[in-house]
């Protein structure tokens, strides 16, 4: 063991240290290559409010898209989306797109019209038992006299073999019972049990009521394609 | 008298040349003592090459920022990015030091490059600065984020522990 060094002998041999430095040839490559640096080869700064006004635009369309995605899927997020204090007065502009708003469901006054009759999805609700649709044919069906509705020429009725129904995750429901313009379904399935559900209502037939009966020809349907949407939240969520 | 300030700022006999001419003149002035603070704290060759340049792109980018000479202000932004956690696949334990990697050596002191190596990392790059850069303490404090108190002490730490590694290891 050497004697203890003293404070100016260590501070000589740290000046010292620099000049004498070796660099290994790795480390003598990099420092060539740093002599080599050039700003022109930097982009300017100017860019940057660009890139950055660009980088805000491209958050916000991800997140009014992320939103809207996942209010069409999941009914009952928009529905909190939309009671938001602040962003829900943005978001219902989107939400009523998407059939919501803040307090209630409301796609329920879709129609669609098919060789030459149309089909106005009313009303509608869900609960843990079983899920209701209201429906008006070619404008009649739930006004005037409901029990004398299917008497009359020109009345009628949602052939129950040309109906489905599907919500947005694909799953089927199966009609329970139903009246001329009553569909009474299964309840609705898990996951759109919890989040709400985006009804797709396809009627390829429509049933010539008043022409049922011992005598009546062997058709009595009319064919068409009625494609109707409705947005369902069940009633515990409401 | 010549300093880096004006080996850096506009003088008369440098008025023609470009803002960006003398920046590259002021950094390569100071390009070498950066890639040894970065090997210093423990860098890679690579890595302490990369974090130069990166340094010198947030230098031009922000230069109008600047305050005081070029020389430190640059330092301090190589220390800080290399004071930033680098990804690793197997990060050390926090508090872990990573020593000076093997590459740099003294043809005429080895036993102090090799004692260097064994202190802690922020000893070892306040020694560096101080003496390997000839800067200031009050430089140093600037380019460490410290105190000038501080910086002392961390100084006297650092010499104190070569101290006790030289009278230790040599023969």
């Amino acid at each position: 063991m050497t004697p203890a060094l003293a404070s100016d002998e260590i501070d000589q041999r740290l000046s010292a240290l620099p000049a004498s430095l070796i660099l290994g040839p790795d480390d003598s490559r990099a420092t060539d290559f740093l002599l080599t640096f050039h700003v022109q080869d930097v982009r300017s700064n100017r860019g940057r409010p660009i890139r950055l006004a660009t980088a805000l635009l491209a958050a916000l369309m991800l997140f009014v898209a992320g939103n809207a995605l996942v209010a069409y899927y999941a009914p009952t997020y928009g529905q909190a989306l939309a009671q938001v204090p602040v962003l829900g007065n943005v978001s219902q502009v989107f939400l009523r797109g998407f059939g919501l708003t803040d307090q209630n469901t409301v796609a329920f006054n879709d129609v669609a019209v098919s060789n030459g009759h149309s089909i106005r999805l009313v009303a509608g609700r869900a609960d843990s038992l079983d899920t209701v649709l209201l429906l008006e044919i070619d404008g009649r069906g739930l006004n005037g006299k409901p029990k004398q509705y299917g008497s009359h020429p020109g009345d009628y009725g949602i052939s129950l073999g040309g109906l489905t129904v599907t919500d947005q995750f694909g799953h089927s429901y199966k009609l329970n019972s139903a009246g001329a313009t009553y569909l009474q379904l299964d309840p609705l399935a898990w996951p759109a049990s919890k989040v709400g559900a985006r009804l797709t209502v396809h009627v390829s037939r429509l049933q010539k009521l008043w022409l049922i009966g011992p005598r009546a020809p062997t058709d009595t349907t009319l064919a068409g394609d009625w494609t109707l949407h409705a947005t369902l939240l069940p009633d515990a969520m409401q | 008298m010549v300093t880096a300030q004006n080996a850096v700022d506009p003088s008369p006999e440098r008025l023609g040349a470009s803002e960006s001419d003398r920046f590259e003149s002021a950094f390569r002035e100071v390009s070498r003592s950066a890639f040894l603070l970065a090997r210093q704290l423990g860098r890679g060759t690579d890595e302490a090459r990369d974090i130069v340049q990166e340094a010198a792109l947030q230098a031009w980018r922000y230069r109008s920022g600047r305050v005081g000479e070029f020389r430190p202000w640059f330092l301090t932004i190589v220390y800080r990015l290399c004071r930033r956690r680098a990804f690793e696949w197997f990060p050390l334990p926090t508090g872990w030091d990573k020593p000076v990697p093997a590459g740099i050596d003294s043809q005429i002191d080895p036993d102090i490059v090799a004692a260097l190596r064994t202190l802690p990392t922020r000893q070892r790059a306040a020694l560096w600065l101080r003496y390997g850069e000839d800067l200031t303490i009050s430089d140093v404090a600037r380019v460490m984020h410290l105190t000038d108190t501080a910086a002392k002490q961390l100084l006297f730490r650092g010499r104190e522990g070569l101290r006790q590694k030289l009278t230790t290891h040599e023969p």
